[in-house]
C-alpha cells in the first residue's frame, strides 16, 4: 500500500513538474518566436518589393502594443510611439538601410508575473549603406505583455552600457 | 604503420564511444567557460585584428592578474554570444582626453605604438568613474562619432584575448 502510494505520489509529482515547465516554456517559446518574426520583418533585402515591405511593417506594428514604449538616451528619445508613428519610423529606417538584416541573439526572459515578462537581449544589425559593409550591435532591454492570449512587446529600451 | 591505423580507422568499440564522449565533452566545457573562440567581424580593432579573423576570449585571465593599460578585453552586451573586442586606455580615477588624434592621460601624452592610422580626434577631457575602465578601438581612422568607446563597467569584461 505504502509502495502504491509513493509511486502516486512520484508520477503526480513529476506531472506537476513536467507540467510546470511546459506551460513555462511555451510562454517563452512564444515570446522567442515573435523577437525572431520582429527580426524577419524590421529585415530588408536587396530589392525588395514595396509591397512587401509595407506588409512586413505592418506585421511588424502588430506585434507591439499600442502605444509602445521607446527610449534611446543617445537620441533623447522616450516616450510612447503609436502604432502609426512606430510604422512611419521603420519605413525610414528602412529606406536608409535597404539591405539590412536583424538578429536577436543572447535572449534572457524573465517573467514576473503571468501576464508580463522581461526581456534582456543583443540586436545585431548587418548590412550595407551609402559607406558599405556595416556591422552595428545593440543591448535592449524589452518589455512583453500577454494581451488577449497574446504576448506584445510593450517596450524597448537601448541599454547604454559604453559611455564616451 | 599499425598506430597510424588505429589512429585514422579505430576499432568502433565501447572504449572508443568513451573517448569520444570523454574528449566531446571536456571540448564543450573548454570552449564553453574557458576558452571562448571568436570570430572578428567589423574594423574597429584593425590593424591588430582584422575583419574576418579568429581569436580566443582567455576567461580567467582576470581571476590570477589585474587589467593593465593597453590589455585587449572582450566586453560582453547581453550575452556572451556577441561582444565588442576593445582595448583597455585608462582606468578609474584617470582623466582622458584626444587632441588631434593623440592620447593624453592625466595631461600625459600616451604614446600608442598599435595605432597605425593616424586621426584628428578631439575629445574633452573627462575623469573615468568609479568600477569603470575607459576602452576604444585600435582603428582611429575610422569616424569617432562612428567608433564605439568609452567606459563600461568592469563586470562587463568577459576575459582577455589571446593571441
Amino acid at each position: 500500500m505504502n509502495n502504491k502510494l509513493a509511486v502516486y505520489s512520484l508520477l503526480i509529482l513529476c506531472v506537476v513538474v513536467g507540467g510546470y515547465f511546459v506551460l513555462h516554456s511555451s510562454d517563452e517559446q512564444q515570446i522567442k518566436k515573435n523577437l525572431a518574426l520582429l527580426a524577419e520583418y524590421c529585415s530588408t533585402t536587396a530589392q525588395e518589393p514595396l509591397l512587401e515591405t509595407m506588409q512586413k511593417i505592418s506585421q511588424a506594428a502588430k506585434l507591439c502594443r499600442d502605444p509602445c514604449e521607446v527610449k534611446i538616451p543617445s537620441f533623447s528619445i522616450d516616450r510612447e510611439f503609436t502604432q502609426q508613428e512606430f510604422s512611419q519610423h521603420l519605413m525610414l529606417l528602412k529606406k536608409q538601410l535597404p539591405t539590412t538584416r536583424f538578429n536577436f541573439t543572447d535572449t534572457s526572459i524573465i517573467m514576473p508575473g503571468e501576464d508580463s515578462a522581461a526581456i534582456t537581449t543583443t540586436v545585431q544589425l548587418k548590412g550595407t549603406n551609402a559607406a558599405g559593409r556595416f556591422a552595428d550591435v545593440y543591448e535592449l532591454d524589452i518589455g512583453a505583455e500577454k494581451i488577449d492570449g497574446n504576448w506584445l512587446f510593450t517596450s524597448f529600451h537601448v541599454v547604454e552600457f559604453i559611455e564616451k | 604503420m599499425s598506430f597510424l591505423k588505429r589512429f585514422f580507422l579505430p576499432e568502433l568499440n565501447s572504449q572508443f564511444l568513451l573517448r569520444v564522449i570523454v574528449v566531446s565533452f571536456a571540448s564543450y566545457l573548454v570552449f564553453t567557460f574557458l576558452l571562448i573562440p571568436l570570430k572578428i567581424r567589423g574594423k574597429s580593432m584593425e590593424p591588430t585584428y582584422h575583419d574576418g579573423s579568429y581569436a580566443l576570449c582567455w576567461r580567467p585571465k582576470y581571476g590570477y592578474t589585474s587589467f593593465k593599460r593597453f590589455d585587449v578585453v572582450t566586453v560582453r552586451l547581453a550575452g556572451r554570444h556577441v561582444m565588442l573586442l576593445k582595448r583597455i586606455i585608462a582606468f578609474a580615477g584617470e582623466s582622458l582626453e584626444f587632441r588631434h588624434g593623440v592620447l593624453f592621460i592625466n595631461s600625459r601624452q600616451i604614446d600608442e605604438p598599435y595605432v597605425q592610422f593616424n586621426s584628428d580626434w578631439n575629445l574633452l577631457p573627462r575623469t573615468v568613474a568609479e568600477g569603470k575602465v575607459y576602452v576604444i578601438g585600435d582603428n582611429r581612422g575610422l569616424d569617432m562619432k562612428r567608433h564605439v568607446f568609452g567606459q563600461v563597467n568592469m563586470q562587463r569584461i568577459v576575459g582577455g584575448v589571446v593571441p
